[in-house]
């Protein structure tokens, strides 16, 4: 692994990347118009259909979940809470049952019939009921999306102002297109894969951003440390590129591999505390995230920056070459008329 | 540095983090007495998928639930609307009544939002109800029992919010007094009729103490005086700003003028029926803005939310049954989330410490020190700032143990580089701190930046992201470099420091 060389594989890598971000657009997009969003919005942020159950003491919560798992049968629910009332005198809660908005309401509206059959048959409490809703929900993450947008648009472009002093111009747009990149890649993942996508989301976005930036950082050192090492001198610009990124590699590897590790001990935990695999969704999100970096890292920026810096030594010969030529020319002519 | 001094340091070190460590994970009842000390760990504020929500639904008036619609005397005039019921005599136009309901939720979303929580939603049942849901802040100890008073007062903080934000109708500016004795510009004597707004008679809708209050503006639309509504906490004084528009100051002057010769003196601030903030006005107020102090921030907050919302347009425009208390959810992730969670995070920590160990062997061991010193001072930030932790609080507090484990890598790789070439220990140690000295500082100076940009621009989760970030960073640069110092220290003692660091001397032909 440290000794693959990814600066002449830039277009295997450009292709790579270019077809995940297409086909996460594409999927998006038709996703956007035919199944209700680019990404699969969670349940904080769908419409759905409910079954809410209000119960009162005596009724305790245990009985009032016995009456609805019996009479919901094979009915599919995506999200179940029970609420109690914790002020007040009257003592009980509501326990509800969120369904897809495409669930059928003569369905729901027979589980609740049976419900009420239940709670009709041992009456504890004249009050107790269950009723069908349907619930549109009101975007709420909007405000925390444009701010954290502002937010990483204004780390970026820190982040390229600070890298032109420390690292040349060359690395400063290389870091800024790791960064676009592999958020790029991230988002084209969770489309993709159609994961539910939650609130957290956007602090993953953040993360990746942050990571993007660690990594960046460490190979353009790398990077600036053995152009200016006598060593490689004679070498290649391009070569001492993919040698700075050979070296780096390992840490970066472990790094990435020790994140996802810590992810899937996240994950299996949330899995078990929820007894539900739903629950490993966002952790799957994140593992996306790194996956990103980890690529990223490890072959695009290495190789795009090899790439930039080779134009720019193209660019800076030529013009170099084009001013000795002036200068040449300059002085021929002044030759010249001094021989005239 | 000598041995003494070397095994001083050293074990103070250890007591330190184990004391540390103890205060923070670890609680226990205190002996003859109902006491319980609960860990540093178990008072941190927890978001919703952690600790659950805390939700109402407000009805407007008319709409009833299938439980109330059974038990009317008479439903003849109700209509049914999927699990809803609604007066059809009082709204005629459904689809009208549907609208109102969606736009005073769109009102209510807006407000909501500018609470900074790290989730919450406002949907909409049956086109007739709003729902909204906020978090309950309740810390591990209060979700589970253990702190009851934590628990009362993090739900009471939950129920001031919905009870505030969710308040319906226009801004108003009132007084308790009927009638007010003023004097005009040439002393003559003449009376406010307070239960008058313009010509139609003023509708007592607020009250105070059981007693009614009545407007102050003299038949004025108070929105009109406001440009904005704002509030601000440093420390803890919290403070509300009223913003005046040109006009509204002159207005305002003219107000207070009034109030300061009633006999009650106050300015009761009334979204609704609901009395938000008083002022006590003993004199005249003429200034480009008043500032009002509030009792905490939360209250300042709530207020200047719901009164900048109703001045600026977004009044609710129906009129809703009373405030029903909150009800609260288990955690969003499980009911033992939280626990699972520390868990996974003390099993990760371990995990790492061990992987240290075996890496760097007893500088490992080290760095498995300053590492857990790291995590605690994340606990300890987390809860003296406040900061509601999520999950993903939890996976940022993760990559930034992750920042201190490779800066303290990067300068290992580098001393195992020096040291191949033949260097001594302390050379190579020397040089490869001051090689990757410009590495380290640009990592965590950019970081420490983004996070800035983070905790400042953005809201919610992500504000408590970059929040934590940055104590992080910060965190993670100083630890840095005590770990040179406890290198340092730690070793001094060794004989052979290339083993102490889990490397081995090259031994050229020469030597």
């Amino acid at each position: 692994m440290t000794k693959f060389k990814v600066c002449a594989k830039i277009h295997l890598f450009i292709i790579i990347s270019s077809i995940v971000i297409a086909i996460g657009l594409a999927v998006g997009t038709i996703c956007h118009f035919c199944a209700g969003g680019f990404f699969n919005y969670g349940g904080e942020f769908t419409d759905y259909k409910c079954i809410t159950v209000e119960y009162f003491a005596p009724r305790t919560e245990d009985e009032a979940l016995k009456a609805c798992e019996e009479s919901l049968g094979d009915l599919k629910w995506f999200e179940h809470s029970s609420g109690y009332r914790t002020n007040g005198a009257e003592k009980g809660g509501e326990i509800i049952y969120k369904f897809a908005a495409s669930t059928d309401t003569a369905k729901l509206q027979e589980a609740v019939d049976k419900i009420n059959e239940a709670f009709a048959g041992s009456p504890k409490s004249e009050l107790d009921a269950a009723s069908v809703h349907e619930g549109t929900i009101k975007e709420g993450g909007s405000k925390a999306i444009t701010f954290a947008s502002i937010a990483l648009a204004s780390a970026a472009a820190f982040q390229f102002i600070y890298f032109i002093f420390r690292y040349k111009l060359r690395a400063a747009y290389s870091a800024l297109l790791a960064c676009v990149h592999n958020l790029g890649i991230f988002v084209a993942l969770a489309a993709i894969t159609r994961i539910p996508v939650g609130a957290e989301m956007i602090a993953f976005g953040a993360a990746v951003v942050f990571l993007t930036m660690i990594t960046s950082a460490v190979i353009f050192d790398r990077t600036k440390k053995n152009f200016a090492n006598e060593k490689y001198a004679k070498t290649e610009r391009l070569e001492v590129v993919d040698t700075s990124a050979c070296e780096v590699r390992v840490l970066t590897f472990t790094t990435v591999c020790a994140l996802a590790a810590a992810l899937v001990v996240f994950g299996v935990f949330a899995a078990i505390a929820q007894m539900w695999a739903a629950a490993l969704a966002p952790y799957a999100l994140a593992l996306f995230g790194l996956i990103a970096v980890g690529y990223g890292a490890m072959f695009f920026t290495p190789a795009v920056h090899g790439a930039i810096d080779g134009v720019c030594e193209k660019v800076k010969k030529s013009l170099k070459a084009n001013k000795k030529g002036r200068a040449a020319k300059t002085e021929k002519t002044a030759d010249l008329s001094k021989g005239a | 540095m000598s041995k003494v001094k070397s095994v001083i340091i050293t074990v103070l070190l250890a007591l330190a983090i184990a004391v540390a460590a103890f205060f923070a994970v670890i609680s226990f009842p205190v002996a003859n007495s109902v006491k319980r000390i609960n860990s540093i760990a178990s008072n941190i504020h927890l978001g919703a998928d952690l600790s659950g929500y805390a939700y109402t639904t407000v009805y407007p008036e008319g709409v009833i639930t299938a439980e109330e619609y059974v038990n009317l005397e008479d439903n003849s005039g109700y209509s049914q609307v999927g699990g809803l019921y609604y007066d059809n005599t009082k709204y005629e136009d459904l689809d009208q009544l549907k609208k109102d309901v969606a736009d005073d939720a769109e009102s209510l979303n807006k407000r909501f939002g500018q609470k900074g929580y790290s989730s919450y939603s406002v949907a909409v049942e049956d086109g007739l109800s709003i729902k909204i849901s906020v978090p309950t802040n309740y810390s591990y100890a209060a979700y589970k029992g253990n702190d009851s008073s934590a628990q009362s007062s993090a739900l009471s903080v939950a129920d001031a919010a919905l009870s505030s934000l969710t308040a319906y109708g226009e801004l108003t500016l009132r007084t308790t007094d009927t009638s007010i004795s003023l004097t005009d510009s040439n002393n003559n004597a003449i009376t406010y009729d307070s239960t008058k707004r313009g010509k139609d008679k003023w509708v007592d809708i607020a009250k105070v103490d059981g007693a009614k209050t009545y407007s102050l503006a003299n038949g004025d639309r108070e929105s009109d005086y406001f440009k904005s509504i704002t509030s601000s906490t440093i420390g803890n004084v919290s403070r509300i700003t009223f913003n005046f528009t040109d006009e509204g100051r002159t207005k305002f002057k003219e107000l207070t003028t009034r109030a300061s010769n009633s006999s009650s003196k106050t300015i009761y601030f009334c979204v609704g029926d609901r009395i938000l903030v008083n002022f006590s006005c003993e004199s005249v107020v003429n200034d480009k803005s008043l500032v009002l102090q509030a009792s905490n921030s939360e209250t300042a907050e709530n207020a200047a939310i719901a009164m900048n919302s109703a001045a600026g347009g977004s009044a609710l425009k129906l009129i809703y049954q009373d405030y029903k208390n909150a009800l609260t959810t288990q955690a969003a992730g499980g009911e033992n989330a939280a626990l699972f969670m520390f868990i996974a995070s003390i099993l990760v920590l371990a995990g790492l410490c061990a992987f240290l160990i075996v890496k760097y062997k007893r500088l490992g061991a080290v760095v498995s020190a300053i590492a857990v010193a790291f995590a605690l001072v994340i606990v300890y930030a987390l809860y003296l700032l406040n900061i509601q932790v999520t999950f993903a609080v939890i996976l940022t507090a993760m990559l930034l143990l992750g920042l201190f484990v490779i800066s303290n890598a990067i300068v290992f790789a580098e001393t195992k580089r020096l040291t191949e070439s033949g260097r001594t220990m302390q050379a190579s140690v020397k040089e490869a701190y001051k090689k990757v000295l410009m590495t380290v500082t640009d990592m965590h100076i950019v970081l420490v930046i983004v996070a800035i940009l983070l905790a400042t621009v953005g809201v919610g989760e992500v504000a408590a992201c970059g929040l934590i970030s940055v104590i992080g960073v910060v965190a993670s640069y100083v630890l840095y470099w005590f770990t040179r110092f406890m290198w340092y220290t730690a070793s001094s003692p060794v004989k052979d420091k290339f083993r102490f660091a889990g490397l081995k001397r090259v031994v050229y032909e020469d030597d």
